[in-house]
């Protein structure tokens, strides 16, 4: 089957004006006025996954969406979506859009709101009379219905804008930072939302820089770096599966097992009677439970650590950086 | 066109939230009162006050709306990003514009409406109550509590045949407000041009400049048979335009292109032949160029809007 997302090549390079402001300055530019936003990006994303958009700031995620929803226009390369050109109406009917930061009219109520989106995705009276109850109360927003946006808190418009991404029941749901400014609460329920539509076969792509959501929830990601593409795959694909370390949590050891643990362990902490340590080699994270387990302390826990997605991120992004700086180094020395 | 609408009624929302709006409109009301106090302090020529400074208030306020409501819509949209979630549904850049443009001009149809019901109250009020007519009034002997009657009856009866005129759009009316409802959709046509102006000018600069510029066609537009004739004084005196110097060479160039690229508004103003209580000729024609002019506009802006990358 098709990829319902298929970019290739794509390319984005901004052009800075030569009078403009930075920092609330005027700032004349006459050279320097190209920046790469997004460099020949090849990507695709599968019908029915949760496909993660990750990456520093700056990175090129959010100008991959923009220009897949229209809004912003690529200097190089395609881009389809269900097969289709980008701009297609017929395809932007079947898809959901939360932008980052999303700002919309607030003197609307949120039933009003909610309206005025049902009406540009051409749905009739009766079905928005429907839908519309249905998705305040799917994101919790049910007593807020007849409040005016401007005096929702940041997580309730972002949840406002999530029910407006889903008002078309989408094919394609893209999601801009969707977690940004959530507490912990608001980035649950975003999640779940996902993980729901994703169980009604729905395809979300969004991007995010809040990796442990991203992990727990992605089937796919794609990681860019300065508009490059630096990995994509699924999750067991990149994440190695070797166990990085061990962690042995105990309380009470006995004097001579915690001399060896602060021998072989890399990393011990010390807490009130706890004690946290992580092992290199399964042989001494072994060694230590097994007299544990012989009365020489209590055994509170054993967890072997995988990599995770922070970790693979940050060793993928500082690697790049790496190899940046020595080429730099190279160039100047010539 | 039901996306257009919902966005122009949407438009039409937000624009009469506008603080703006209410002090435009406040003005409006004190220049028409003005219009009045300042008819009664003249010698002769009273009714050509009231209807001369009448018509041009309504006219100016309008533009006012036109220029600093307008200039802001768009802007605001694209500054604040509301834009990112209404172009990525399934409607074209060019159904937005026009949804701004049809929500602009409904706003502004509404307040010359207003605007319009007022002015024609305070007409048919004055009618009522003109000094020949309180002189005859006190001649017959009614004073004190019956003046009072016959003031609240005067301004029942102008309340009720300015409602009568505007409802029936200018078919109903007496020869005090003749042509008033005439000058009124003259102003709407005119209106229809600033505002794709005001559009244009919105949708790719800030609404400072956007005003500016609006400002200047409305003022060019005015000026136009002016700036045309001024040309050809210059272009006659010198002989020809072969033989007109540096500077009035350029000058001459840029009258008649100012002429020729801004529309020319003098086609909406009847204003002398309203002041002088003859009804204006509203012909197909100033009808034709409106709607043509302000669709041309339209198109520009469509096609530089359909370019623009949204920040």
């Amino acid at each position: 089957m098709a990829p319902i997302i298929q970019i290739r090549g794509l390319s984005k390079v901004y052009v800075q004006d030569v009078i403009g402001t930075e920092h609330g300055r005027l700032k004349i530019r006459l050279k320097d006025r190209r920046r790469v936003a997004l460099e020949n990006l090849d990507l695709d994303v599968e019908e029915g996954q949760i496909f993660g958009l990750l990456g520093p700031n700056g990175a090129g995620k959010t100008t991959t969406i923009k220009i897949l929803m229209g809004l912003h226009f690529q200097t190089a390369g395609t881009a389809t979506m269900m097969g289709r050109p980008l701009g297609d109406n017929a395809v932007k009917g079947q898809i959901g859009f939360l932008p980052e930061n999303p700002f919309f009219y607030d003197y609307l109520t949120g039933e009003e709101f909610l309206n005025f989106y049902g009406q540009l995705y051409g749905m009739t009276g009766a079905a928005r009379r429907k839908r519309i109850p249905e998705l305040l109360d799917l994101v919790g927003l049910s007593k807020a219905a007849n409040i005016p946006l401007r005096g929702y808190s940041k997580g309730m418009l972002q949840r406002a804008g999530l029910a407006q991404a889903l008002l078309n029941d989408p094919r394609l749901v893209i999601l801009d930072e969707p977690q940004s400014g959530l507490d912990p609460f608001g980035r649950k329920e975003v999640r779940d939302i996902i993980l729901r539509l994703k169980e009604q076969g729905k395809t979300v792509m969004f991007s995010s820089h809040i990796l442990a959501d991203a992990e727990m929830i992605c089937d796919r990601v794609a990681i860019l770096h300065l508009g490059r593409l630096i990995a994509e795959g699924h999750l067991s694909e990149l994440l190695s599966t070797r166990i990085d370390e061990y962690e042995v949590q105990m309380r009470n050891p006995a004097a001579d097992l915690l001399a060896f643990v602060h021998k072989a362990a890399h990393k011990v902490v010390d807490s009130k009677g706890d004690h946290f340590a992580s092992f290199k080699a399964e042989r001494d994270a072994l060694e230590v439970t097994r007299r544990l387990a012989s009365g020489e302390g209590t055994l509170m826990a054993y967890v072997p650590r995988r990599e995770s997605l922070e970790d693979y991120f940050i060793r993928e992004i500082e690697g790049k950086r790496a190899q940046e700086r020595a080429q730099v180094g190279k160039e100047n020395a010539t | 066109m039901s996306k257009i609408f919902a966005i122009a009624v949407n438009t039409f929302k937000e624009a009469v939230r506008n603080r703006v709006l209410y002090v435009l409109l406040f003005f409006a009301v004190l220049i028409l009162l003005g219009a009045w106090v300042a008819s009664s302090l003249a010698i002769f020529g009273q009714e050509k006050i009231v209807r001369d400074l009448g018509v041009g208030a309504i006219n100016i306020i309008s533009v006012l709306i036109a220029v600093f409501v307008g200039v802001g819509l768009v802007y605001n949209d694209l500054d604040k990003k509301t834009i990112y979630t209404i172009v990525s549904k399934p409607i074209s850049r060019w159904h937005f514009l026009v949804g701004k443009f049809l929500g602009l001009l409904l706003t502004i149809f509404v307040n010359i409406l207003l605007m319009t019901f007022f002015f024609l109250l305070v007409l048919y009020f004055r009618e009522y109550t003109k000094d020949t007519v309180l002189d005859q009034l006190a001649m017959d002997g009614v004073q004190g509590f019956s003046l009072l009657v016959y003031y609240l009856k005067s301004a029942a009866l102008a309340l009720a045949k300015a409602f009568a005129t505007v409802l029936t759009l200018g078919l109903y009316n007496t020869p005090v407000t003749q042509g008033i409802m005439e000058a009124s959709f003259l102003t709407m046509l005119e209106m229809t041009i600033i505002t794709a102006f005001a559009v244009l000018f919105s949708s790719f600069s800030s609404p400072t400049l956007s005003a500016f510029l609006t400002v200047i066609i409305f003022l060019i537009g005015r000026a136009n048979h002016d700036l045309y004739n001024f040309a050809h004084l210059l272009q006659h005196r010198a002989g020809g335009v072969e033989n007109l110097a540096g500077g009035q060479f350029l000058t001459y160039w840029f009258s008649i292109a100012a002429c020729h690229v801004a529309p020319n508004l003098e086609f909406f103003n009847q204003r002398e032949a309203i002041a002088a209580l003859q009804r204006p000729e509203v012909g197909l024609y100033p009808i034709l160029y409106g709607l043509a002019y302000a669709a041309g506009v339209l198109t520009i802006a469509t096609v530089v809007f359909n370019r623009r990358n949204f920040k």
